[in-house]
């Protein structure tokens, strides 16, 4: 139970740091969310592989 | 560059929310923003981008089912970029319908994707003349412009307004006028990166590139973060090192956000334009 509250809190924190991108993109994430809501929503998915690294805020 | 370029421009970033599921991930496990599930999906169809030392991957137009229907080139301009979001919805109706809720007649649905004469007749019939200035603005409609923001009652709207037609002497190359307009943009105002970022192009082409950086520098400092900032860092970058396009990863933090630097393109913004 408290790893799955621990793992819970940590997809937040992921999805909170990815959201400082400032660029007005509504990003979904995690992917499991984003596959999710193209499939309901049939929406096609716009993905941005990053090959150079990201740093701790979200930032790439 | 992407984050500062295309993804910073609102006709992408408009598009991109109304139509698509955005999503970015690092494509190394480690990353700060990793994610297996979304490195498994890509890497199915682009096993290229499996591997280490992977060149800078493009933007990925994705089916649910894991199909590629178009990509967009890292180092693309904003308007190529655009283009090739409009060309995968076309080619792909069935992804591209409205959503439930979507009102046929919303003028602000026909704006972010990019249906500009739809939606300055939408704004008019609402009478919504802000709605109908900017759209003309987009459309360089001067007289439209003009004649519609005359009209624009709400002292809230002042800046909006303001910006709008600072946009015309940016758009008509009338950096003194554009100079002058933004610089009367206090910092309260929502518009305020903007103004800065155009103040530092106006002193930038009217050659005084100190001034300019100057200006980007403080803005990026006061600022919270957001397109202008991210843009504004590209100019910075872009005339301190007057145009470079390779860094050493020794040079992390030299830009005024932190960044390395950036590579590719250089900021469209910057070029002198044919008059």
């Amino acid at each position: 139970m408290i790893t799955l509250i621990a793992l819970a809190l940590a997809a937040q924190d992921d999805a909170a740091e990815r959201q400082k991108d400032r660029t007005g993109v509504a990003w979904v994430v995690p992917f499991t969310a984003a596959l999710e809501k193209a499939t309901k929503e049939k929406r096609l998915l716009m993905i941005k592989p990053i090959a150079f690294g990201t740093s701790k805020d979200g930032g790439w | 560059m992407l984050r500062a370029g295309p993804l910073s421009d609102e006709r992408v970033v408009r598009l991109a929310n109304r139509r698509f599921v955005p999503f970015y991930f690092d494509l190394n496990n480690q990353g700060y923003v990793s994610d297996k599930d979304a490195r498994s999906f890509v890497t199915k169809v682009r096993k290229e981008l499996a591997g280490g030392g992977v060149p800078t991957p493009p933007v990925l137009f994705m089916t649910p089912a894991g199909e590629v229907v178009g990509e967009a080139d890292n180092y693309a301009g904003a308007g190529k970029v655009l283009a090739k979001m409009k060309s995968v919805l076309e080619k792909n109706p069935d992804y591209a319908k409205p959503a439930d809720g979507e009102a046929k007649d919303d003028p602000d649905v026909a704006f972010d994707l990019d249906r500009l004469d739809d939606a300055r007749r939408l704004y008019e019939a609402k009478g919504d003349w802000y709605g109908v200035g900017k759209v003309a603005r987009r459309q360089k409609d001067w007289e439209a412009m003009e004649k519609a923001l005359a009209q624009v009652k709400d002292e809230k709207l002042a800046d909006d307004v303001a910006m709008e037609r600072a946009h015309r002497h940016w758009e008509e190359r009338d950096f003194e006028k554009l100079r002058d307009a933004c610089a009367k943009i206090e910092e309260a105002s929502n518009r305020t990166t903007e103004a800065r970022y155009y103040l530092g192009l106006a002193h930038y082409h009217l050659k005084d590139s100190a001034k300019a950086l100057e200006t980007w520098k403080a803005m990026i400092a006061k600022c919270s973060q957001d397109p202008f900032v991210y843009r504004a860092d590209w100019a910075y970058c872009d005339v301190r090192d007057g145009g470079k396009n390779q860094y050493s990863s020794d040079a992390k933090g030299s830009s005024c956000l932190g960044r390395i630097g950036y590579m590719g393109a250089r900021n469209p913004d910057l070029r002198k334009r044919k008059e």
